[in-house]
């Protein structure tokens, strides 16, 4: 793993954009408990402005330190203790590429249907994701800007592709949604936000303004949620409630003039956003490890990080949408305490520590003058 | 077997512990004791000359290597003056007329060493002895045999000049001086090779030159360790980052003096080396692989249409044939329903699988290239009809291999030479997206992509990455990336090389 380099603010979150869009592609309605579709726009309105809240700690963290991260609070806040926080981020991510590949394996083996064993390519991911950690954050952020061209490319194909097809007879009411479906899709879209604790252990090394690129990065990710529903509810209809994989599914059906079966292009972008997706969480376990053993262990940990994973997604590929892989509540948890309740508590106890420091030195300095 | 692998120790194997600088020889008065050392130096080479000759009592020697001299400067223009001419007082006073009233010589050396006498023979330089003088007197009349300059052959140019490197360093020298005539390019030569001792040359301009890269350049440079460097080949793997592997090159190669002025003028750095007709050029970054001379002799609309048609071709180069194999054995209903039929008949009728029949037909065609390349040039037809008919023609229609999989073999390696300083970087990997395309289908397609764009994103050259200015981005930079803005518009501001966005420049003592 290369040494830390500077990357900046917008290719920090060009790599975060992709992270979070590769798992929204990936939606499908058996992870909300059967919802409808539809009725996650309104979750989208709501989960907006609670993404922005949960950015906060982290931001209020950097405002008070920009050269220390999360695990560089915790150890200066908890001293020897500290071990159990970065262990618990470096679980974290490590569940969150391993959330990664389960769910990729669900698609290949349910929604592809293709002649390719599902482990192997799996383990191939894995592999390449290695690669991409041990290459480090400036490779990725650099390669991420490039492959982010191509996510618009097809983004924009699947755009003129299905603009067609949108019937607006599969669109009812937005205010007729259940409360309940509203809720589900809330906490379904809240708990993918893995990205918040990546930025809290990344910002020391990014050059920029990072509260402005958050607020447009979760802007962003919003608006490619919100189109994505509008667009594939519109041409899928009824048709998507039996669809595992809606996304891939609409991509399925563009038939118009040159532009047939962007499944192809489907698949090519869910792969290299995975890439771009584990590489990253991958490069975050390993650091998370390298703070606890030592710069040299976070390079085997990277290679053993690869293994666990190919063996999480081996393990998980006959498990089901309600196993606790993919359940979204445990997943909220997890995703608060590293981006809410971690960086909330340390930058309390920081402060406290900060404010007592401060009473000392005037202490003393009171002491010296008389 | 045994001899190659000593061989190849031989050339990259490490020099011997370099002894610490013994005290150079000085020469003596004598003039045979100072012929006699250096005959033992060379251990009685056939091709040192020592010419021995006495006029009104003064002895003379002229130390030559054969071959590397004028001979006709040599006998009219030193022996003739010197001999013609008459000596009065010591030898001191002989060495004195001989250098400032009877020879004109443009290069006239005083050596006082005979490690410098070495130096200075082996140059083609012929050395003047005189009995009873200790030192001698080099004079420039080298006149050893080389190619005249000519147009090169594989940076091949439409509309620009026809002049290419040559062998002797000195001549590549000029031929740069020539085109950019400003007192701020600067030649610093250096000496490579512990056996060769083969010169090289950096050129650069003094006040568009990073430091920071001059200096890390030249402590590259110094670490080479190599006994012998023949070619400039041998030094670009050092002056590559350490640990840094990829495929494609940080380091530059171009046969044309006006391609090297051009990113001389940007702030890069050229090297010559003697005995080769190329110069080396750092900092290297990927899209100079699709910017040629034409690209500036053209008009701006065609020359964009031409850099376009460049980026594709090294695609449809390095992955064609991957994601044909990838579709065909995994994906078929990925192919349009008119040209299904068609393929799905042509794999099904060939008794091999279809990643091994595009692996086996492109490792022919690479036989055949390479055996094109070395074999004599009366005989490159022959290789093309056995390629084309007997390979090509019969094996389609024996049914040994598909029409369809020949096509795409063969628009990929049209493709391949669209570019051919990208060739071996190609060929590698179009191997490496057949075979992943043949085990995981399209997904090993994509993420073997993946994994060549993180290698050269991670790419540095002398601290500047290496996919700069397309990521890190740099909207300026554009006007000369993805189009080619006219000369009016790219006239407007002048960048540099270590502007380029992302870098870090670390100066040299943070090399590694």
């Amino acid at each position: 793993m290369n040494n830390r380099g500077m990357i900046t603010a917008g290719q920090l979150f060009v790599l975060l954009f992709i992270s979070r869009v590769i798992v929204t592609v990936t939606y499908s309605p058996q992870l909300s408990s059967g919802d409808d579709m539809w009725s996650h726009l309104i979750s989208a309105l709501i989960s907006f402005p609670l993404t922005l809240l949960m950015l906060v700690p982290v931001l209020l963290l950097r405002r008070q330190n920009a050269s220390m991260s999360v695990l560089e609070f915790s150890e200066d806040v908890f001293k020897r203790f500290s071990v159990i926080i970065i262990l618990f981020y470096a679980i974290y991510f490590l569940l969150v590429c391993g959330y990664g590949i389960a769910l990729y394996n669900k698609f290949i083996s349910l929604g592809v249907n293709g002649e390719t064993p599902v482990f192997a390519i799996s383990a191939a991911v894995a592999v390449a994701s290695c690669y991409g950690a041990f290459k480090g954050i400036e490779a990725m952020a650099r390669a991420s800007g490039i492959i982010l061209v191509g996510l618009f490319a097809t983004v924009l194909l699947m755009l003129c592709g299905l603009l067609p097809s949108t019937d607006t007879e599969n669109y009812r009411s937005v205010l007729s949604v259940s409360g309940e479906s509203v809720y589900s899709g809330t906490v379904l879209m809240l708990s993918r936000m893995s990205c918040i604790p990546a930025l809290a252990v990344l910002y020391p090394i990014v050059k920029g303004n990072i509260s402005r690129g958050s607020v447009l990065w979760s802007s962003f990710v919003f608006m490619t949620i919100m189109l994505f529903i509008i667009l594939v509810t519109g041409s899928l209809g009824d048709y998507l409630k039996y669809s595992i994989f809606p996304v891939y599914q609409a991509a399925k059906t563009v038939n118009i003039g040159f532009l047939q079966r962007l499944d192809a292009l489907f698949i090519g972008l869910w792969t290299a956003g995975l890439f771009c997706r584990l590489s990253l969480f991958m490069y975050l376990f390993a650091l998370c490890v390298g703070k606890i053993f030592g710069k040299k262990a976070s390079r085997i940990a990277i290679v053993l990080g690869s293994a666990a994973v190919i063996i999480f997604g081996a393990v998980t590929t006959d498990m089901g949408f309600r196993s606790f892989i993919f359940s979204k509540d445990v997943w909220l948890w997890l995703t608060i305490t590293a981006a809410v309740i971690i960086p909330l508590v340390l930058l309390i106890i920081y402060k406290i520590k900060s404010v007592i420091k401060g009473d000392d030195r005037e202490g003393v300095k009171a002491h010296e003058m008389q | 077997m045994y001899r190659f692998i000593s061989e190849l120790k031989n050339i990259y194997g490490k020099a011997p512990e370099q002894k610490p600088e013994s005290k150079p020889t000085p020469l003596t008065v004598s003039l045979d004791e100072n012929t006699e050392r250096l005959k033992k130096r060379f251990n009685g080479s056939a091709d040192l000359t020592v010419h021995k000759m006495e006029l009104r009592g003064i002895r003379f020697g002229i130390i030559t290597i054969e071959g590397m001299v004028n001979k006709e400067i040599l006998a009219l223009g030193v022996i003739k003056p010197v001999s013609e001419e008459t000596y009065e007082g010591t030898p001191k006073d002989a060495f004195e007329k001989i250098k400032s009233k009877i020879l004109y010589t443009a290069e006239q050396v005083e050596v006082l060493t005979l490690e410098d006498v070495d130096k200075f023979i082996m140059s083609g330089f012929a050395v003047i002895a005189i009995d009873g003088c200790a030192k001698m007197l080099a004079l420039g009349i080298q006149g050893f045999s080389f190619r005249s300059v000519s147009e090169p052959d594989s940076d091949v140019v439409q509309r620009g000049s026809k002049e290419g490197f040559v062998e002797p360093l000195r001549i590549n020298m000029s031929l740069i001086r020539r085109r950019m005539k400003t007192p701020r390019l600067k030649f610093e030569t250096m000496t490579v090779g512990s056996d060769s001792r083969t010169d090289i040359c950096l050129c650069y301009l003094t006040d568009t030159v990073s430091p920071e890269i001059l200096g890390k350049l030249k402590k590259r440079l110094d670490s080479i360790n190599l006994k012998t460097v023949m070619a400039s080949g041998y030094i670009a793997p050092y002056l590559e980052q350490k640990g840094d592997f990829s495929f494609f090159s940080g380091v530059g190669i171009s046969e044309r003096p006006d391609t090297v002025c051009g990113k001389i003028s940007e702030g890069r750095i050229a090297i010559l080396v003697d005995g080769t007709p190329s110069a080396l050029i750092v900092p290297f970054l990927f899209v100079e692989y699709f910017q040629t001379l034409d690209d500036y002799s053209n008009r701006a609309y065609f020359a964009t249409l031409t850099r376009w048609l460049k980026y594709i071709a090294f695609f449809i180069a390095i992955m064609l044939p991957g994601v044909y194999v990838a579709v065909g054995s995994f994906h078929p209903e990925l192919f349009p329903s008119q040209l299904l039929g068609k393929i799905a008949g042509s794999i099904a009728a060939t008794p091999m699988p279809l990643g091994v029949e595009t692996i086996v037909i492109h490792f022919v065609y690479e036989i055949m290239r390479e055996a094109g390349l070395r074999m004599p040039q009366p005989l490159g037809h022959a290789v093309s009809i056995v390629g084309a008919l007997v390979i090509g023609e019969t094996a389609v229609n024996a049914g040994l291999i598909g029409a369809p999989t020949l096509m795409v073999v063969a628009l990929t390696a049209i493709c391949s030479y669209v570019i051919p300083s990208l060739y071996a970087p190609t060929a590698i990997l179009r191997f490496l997206f057949i075979i992943a395309g043949a085990f995981l289908g399209i997904w090993g397609v994509i993420l073997l992509f993946c994994m060549v764009l993180v290698n050269i994103c991670g790419k540095k050259s002398f601290d500047v990455p290496y996919t700069a200015p397309v990521s890190p981005f740099s909207m300026t930079a554009m006007r000369d990336v993805f189009v080619r803005a006219g000369w009016k518009q790219l006239s407007k501001s002048t960048s540099t090389v270590q502007t380029m966005p992302g870098t870090d420049l670390q100066g040299c003592e943070s090399d590694e």
